[in-house]
């Protein structure tokens, strides 16, 4: 039997050939030698245009809250690509549907890259450990737009969002990003048919099914993204303890400040 | 009811009066003297301190020699087996009870399984009870959390218990899991702690975990890297043996701060990896399991798609002591490359 210790040289020793991934599969390594390759691609085939709301200072874990399309998360790693080197060194971590990580390979490289599952306890815990996150309140109902439903905010939830802001104390970051639903003209979707393979929906675009799994590639669009100032819900909330009302104006507030940068990045 | 033949591993002695002033010693009962927990525990007594002796209930009499253990065959499958229990308990004064006899192997009579584990435990419950046995530990696996995409990493010991959706052979953990935990709560006078461990690597007890690591190829499905949490058996024992002697009511997930992927698995231990693809390999192999083939039911299939990640953080707090070993220092030990630990 091959010993991996001695086939990589004295000087390596078994422990060194495991990879140190975090609890949710993030791999360092994994990280450092795709960005480059992501950041490419983001800049050469998506032309992504990157504006602010005055300058960011996101030394402190943040929770960017922007809009949603197309069926693979590829506003996700626009986004990642865009501001992971903003972070203090420490990678953004999208908060993704949970079918994404039903999908091989998909799953998989994005576990890697930083992406972890949407819920609170990921959440919370990612924000004590000072990492900021990515959340798309508008979840499956904001992956699913069809062309025909345009580029119309969905609902943000019941206010994840902002329940995790206030338990937790980071400041909201809203994104605006013009492009996903180009990306992924979604032109129908099949629910049943989805959830007999397990996933919510199964899109029709011009390319999948009509191409196999190579049409889930998403087509070269433009994106733009617009990164709005820092929202303290603590502040907006005027109190200190707030109730189900509170926590929906503020969700409101947090979805209208989205929806104002989503349309100057469509401009 | 079924009376089972009686026999001594040592000559029985009435417990003796102590002084008031001294902790009372352990009189321990213990089932499923076959399994990790139950065999280890009663093969080093020792190291647990001041045990007077331990009344094992089983089918298979204990492995071990030590005098102070007294072996009572007894099937807990079988209605009376309570009644039983209780008349030996209260003969020696029972007052910490291990419940360990569940199955970690999957087995196809299912129907027998539930008797044992859910129905049995039942009667351990109400044994344990009317013999005022004052501290009870339950052996249970973070597996009881079940093997979805949907859980969160890491699960807590309050995230719920949904391997009877998930992992099916399970279910019956999961009852008296929750069996337990009402009869805690209806009982806060008596000290009910159940441990449940992340995978223990031991390669003296046979687990389908052991022998599919010990194989020569490593199954995977393409596409898929989960990550998993492995226990040394020390570092378990050790938990244990404090749950017996000092009073840590709750339920804690034993486990390690780090993780392995499976590749890392198949890397560490030179193993062929032999990859199918998930839409392939779980009908297929639920089809073969359905015609009686494979040891390992289908839905296990699920823990090569999905990771299944714990907090030990509670149990950490609680006992004071963490694991002495990672993840990783487990998978090398067991894979004979333990000298290569840090």
């Amino acid at each position: 039997m091959a010993n991996t210790h001695e086939a990589a040289g004295p000087e390596v020793t078994t422990r060194a050939l495991v990879r140190r991934l975090d609890l949710w599969g993030y791999d360092p390594e994994f990280h450092r030698n795709t960005m480059p390759v992501l950041r490419w691609a983001a800049e050469n085939l998506f032309k992504i245009n990157v504006s602010f709301d005055g300058s960011p200072d996101w030394r402190r874990p943040r929770i960017f809250v922007a809009n949603h399309g197309g069926f693979l998360p590829v506003d996700a790693l626009m986004v990642k690509s865009a501001l992971d080197s903003m972070l203090s060194g420490r990678p953004l971590r999208p908060l993704l549907e949970d079918y994404v990580f039903t999908l091989p390979y998909v799953g998989m490289w994005l576990s890697r890259l930083g992406c972890v599952r949407a819920c609170q306890e990921n959440a919370v815990r990612l924000l004590a450990q000072g990492q900021s996150v990515l959340a798309f309140p508008e979840g499956v109902k904001g992956a699913g737009k069809t062309l025909f439903e345009g580029t119309r905010i969905q609902r943000f939830g019941r206010g994840g969002v902002v329940r995790l802001a206030l338990r937790t104390g980071a400041g909201v970051v809203p994104v605006g990003i013009a492009g996903p639903e180009s990306a992924y003209p979604v032109v129908a979707r099949f629910e049943t048919l989805g959830r007999f393979l397990g996933l919510p929906f199964l899109p029709v675009t011009p390319t999948f099914p009509l191409l196999g799994p190579l049409g889930l590639l998403p087509l070269p669009a433009r994106f733009s993204l617009v990164v709005g100032e820092t929202i303290d819900l603590a502040r907006e909330a005027g109190t200190d303890e707030p109730d189900e009302a509170d926590i929906l104006r503020l969700n409101e507030l947090v979805r209208g400040r989205v929806s104002e940068l989503l349309y100057r990045a469509l401009r | 009811m079924a009376v089972k033949k009686k026999t001594r591993a040592a000559p029985r002695k009435k417990p003796a009066a102590r002084p008031p002033s001294k902790p009372r010693a352990l009189s321990l009962a213990v089932t499923g003297c076959e399994t990790l927990v139950g065999a280890r525990v009663l093969q080093d007594l020792g190291a647990i301190g001041n045990v007077e002796r331990a009344v094992v209930f089983d089918v298979q009499p204990p492995a071990t020699t030590d005098p102070r253990v007294l072996y009572h065959q007894l099937d807990l499958t079988q209605p009376g087996a309570d009644a039983e229990m209780v008349e030996v308990m209260r003969e020696y004064d029972t007052n910490v009870f291990l419940h360990a006899a569940f199955l970690w192997n999957t087995v196809r009579d299912l129907e027998w399984a539930h008797e044992l584990e859910s129905v049995g435990t039942d009667r351990v419950l109400a044994a344990v009870l009317s013999a005022g046995v004052s501290r009870f530990v339950m052996t249970s696996s973070v597996s009881v959390y079940g093997i979805t995409h949907r859980n969160a990493t890491p699960l807590s010991e309050d995230s719920p218990l949904v391997s009877a959706r998930t992992l099916p052979p399970w279910s019956d953990k999961v009852d008296a899991e929750t069996a337990v935990a009402r009869f805690a709560e209806s009982h806060p006078d008596i000290c009910v702690t159940v441990i449940r461990s992340a995978l223990v690597l031991d390669p003296m007890i046979d687990r389908a975990i052991s022998r599919t690591m010990r194989k020569g190829f490593l199954p995977g499905l393409m596409g898929f890297d989960p990550l998993f949490q492995f226990i040394h058996p020390d570092d378990l024992l050790k938990i244990y043996r404090l749950a017996l002697t000092e009073s840590h009511p709750g339920a804690f997930n034993i486990t390690t701060e780090d993780a392995i992927a499976l590749s890392d698995l198949v890397r560490l231990g030179s193993k062929v990896s032999i990859q199918v693809p998930h839409v392939v390999a779980l009908p297929g192999y639920r089809l073969l399991w359905t015609a009686g083939i494979g040891d390992i039911h289908w839905s296990f299939l699920n823990f090569l798609r999905f990771s299944l990640i714990t907090d030990g953080t509670r149990a950490k707090e609680e006992f004071g002591v963490a694991p002495a070993r990672s993840s990783l220092d487990t998978v090398l030990e067991f894979y004979g490359r333990g000298q290569e630990r840090e």
